[in-house]
């Protein structure tokens, strides 16, 4: 296991008390939640890529990155209007 | 152990703790407000962190460019959402303030 993989899962590790967020906060908290998540799945993806020697693999990081601003905004312009 | 694995090493074990202490401060912060400075934590620091590890480990080559692409995405979108997000709370708990002064697009009461 290289040092990529191990910070991989010690990050993904790192996410849970954001389950508690998620799970009791409010609706607004728990947007802030979701983007820590995504950035922090972004991240995991680079160094699982990297740490497993796959090149291929880091566009799927790159889709999840442009992703996110798009997804949060959405997110960010329905809890303004409707929810 | 090459050199450049221990930096690299060192350098993710930063962004480990960096992302705890983000998820530690969004799970314990009282309001949306504090909780927005520590969102900023793992969506600024720690994918700088993660890119200088892997341009230490790998040089200057293909992954480290996608590397850079992704993680500039996520540095930019970072303060734009939490912008977008503070202003959200902001509306949600006080109101649209441009309707409260009578210009401006509709807010949540204006729609139903």
């Amino acid at each position: 296991m290289t040092g990529f993989v191990a910070a991989s899962i010690a990050m993904l590790a790192c996410t849970l008390p954001l389950g508690a967020v998620l799970w009791r906060g409010k609706l607004i908290e728990a947007v802030m939640a979701l983007q820590v998540v995504g950035a922090v799945v972004v991240m995991v993806l680079i160094m699982l890529s990297e740490g497993f020697g796959r090149p291929g693999e880091f566009e799927l990081a790159v889709v999840v990155a442009v992703l996110l601003l798009g997804s949060g905004l959405v997110f960010l312009r329905a809890l303004e209007r409707w929810l | 152990m090459l050199v450049k694995d221990v930096v690299a090493d060192a350098l993710l074990a930063l962004a480990v703790v960096v992302v705890l202490g983000s998820t530690l401060g969004v799970a314990v912060m009282e309001d949306a407000y504090q909780k927005l400075h520590y969102v900023g934590l793992a969506t600024l620091v720690a994918p700088v962190l993660v890119a200088l590890a892997v341009l230490v480990q790998k040089g200057y080559s293909e992954n480290t460019t996608e590397t850079w692409l992704a993680l500039l995405f996520v540095v930019l979108s970072g303060p734009v959402l939490t912008h977008a997000t503070a202003r959200a709370a902001a509306i949600r708990e006080r109101g649209n303030w441009r309707l409260l002064a009578g210009e401006g697009d509709p807010g949540p009461e204006e729609t139903g």
